[in-house]
């Protein structure tokens, strides 16, 4: 006989909800990676905890994460579920979105997503260049570079832009100072 | 169904999946909220091969509230009170909403032999724990009558 079981089976236990057993419905994460329903998680947290029923960490409402897959229908969950309204459950928190990592050393890849951020980053004309808004924040390497020929006002500059100046007039001193060292050697010797 | 009767469906499949000598539930005919449970005593401690039958009421709020679980067969322990109470900390304030029947008589049994000695509910027992050879025949002699030897 078959059961159509799936907690004795690893292999289809991975997407069960850790606190109704059944396959996760809206699912959260918790930092400490441990899946549920948002509405069981939030029943839980409700009822005077704060620690994570699986391994006892650290959990709040506010820093569970949702996940997101694919496929999965668009449905406003407030609409979808008959008994979050009686449970007062509220809406699933959101995502976080970092920002992405800044490509580095990368030239071409300033065309995308360069331009953006604040006021400032958009007014400055790029040599007959258009820079679309992108979703992007900080002005990629190649802007930069540009903004400097051009002595353009450093509209939205992020900080790592100005680390990246401070490294650049680290490397020109450098090189400077060997210039300078070749020449005492060649009038030295 | 309910949210609850589902997960306690899906434990009791779990629980016959794993066809666990030394730990089995199941519920009544008639009530899938009440259900009774077997656990045998690990091998090298003073409960070994013992069997002993326990009860488990749940209600509405499980798993987010713990089972009320009790011993019916009497169990002579530092723990457990004369009308099969138990005094464990994972069934009161220390519950979570992950454990389960199977989690829980894993306790239980673990409990058997090792008793917590802050909180005796037996002060009999627990003054005689101490002494392992006296205990297991104390223990040998409370329980001729009651228990249900395994083989
Ligand atoms: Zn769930
Ligand atoms: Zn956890």
């Amino acid at each position: 006989m078959q059961l159509p079981f799936a907690g004795a089976d690893s292999r289809d236990s991975r997407f069960e909800c850790n606190i109704c057993l059944d396959h996760v419905n809206e699912p959260v994460v918790t930092r400490c990676g441990h899946l549920f329903c948002w509405p069981c998680l939030y029943r839980w947290l409700n009822t005077n905890h704060t620690e994570c029923p699986v391994c006892k960490a650290g959990v709040s409402c506010d820093n569970v994460i949702p996940l997101y897959g694919r496929g999965q229908d668009p449905v406003d969950p407030r609409t979808k579920t008959v008994d979050r309204s009686a449970e007062n459950i509220p809406e699933r928190p959101t995502a976080e979105r970092p920002r992405a990592e800044r490509p580095r050393g990368v030239f071409g890849e300033g065309f995308g997503f360069g331009g953006g951020g604040g006021g400032g980053a958009n007014e400055f004309a790029q040599g007959g260049m258009t820079i679309t808004a992108g979703f992007g924040f900080f002005p990629s390497l190649f802007a930069l570079q540009f903004q400097r020929f051009t002595s353009a006002p450093a509209g939205a500059q992020a900080p790592a832009d100005s680390e990246d100046a401070a490294q650049q007039a680290m490397l020109s001193r450098i090189l400077l100072a060997l210039g300078t060292f070749v020449v005492a050697c060649l009038l030295l010797f | 169904m309910s949210a609850v009767a589902k997960r306690l469906q899906s434990e009791l499949m779990s629980l016959m999946m794993a066809g666990d000598d030394d730990a089995s539930a199941f519920p009544s005919e008639d009530n899938l909220f009440e259900w009774s449970a077997t656990i045998r005593g690990s091998k090298g401690t003073v409960y070994e091969d013992l069997c002993y039958e326990l009860s488990m009421s749940f209600n509405d709020e499980y798993p987010y509230k713990a089972p009320k679980i009790m011993f019916r067969t009497p169990c002579f322990h530092p723990n457990v009170d004369e009308h099969g109470n138990i005094c464990l900390d994972i069934l009161k304030e220390k519950w979570s909403a992950a454990y389960s029947v199977l989690s829980i008589l894993q306790s239980l049994r673990s409990l058997l032999s090792d008793p917590n000695p802050d909180s005796p509910l037996n002060q009999v027992a627990a003054n005689l724990w101490q002494d392992q050879t006296q205990y297991k025949k104390e223990l040998l002699t409370r329980n001729a009558a009651a228990v249900v030897s395994s083989r």
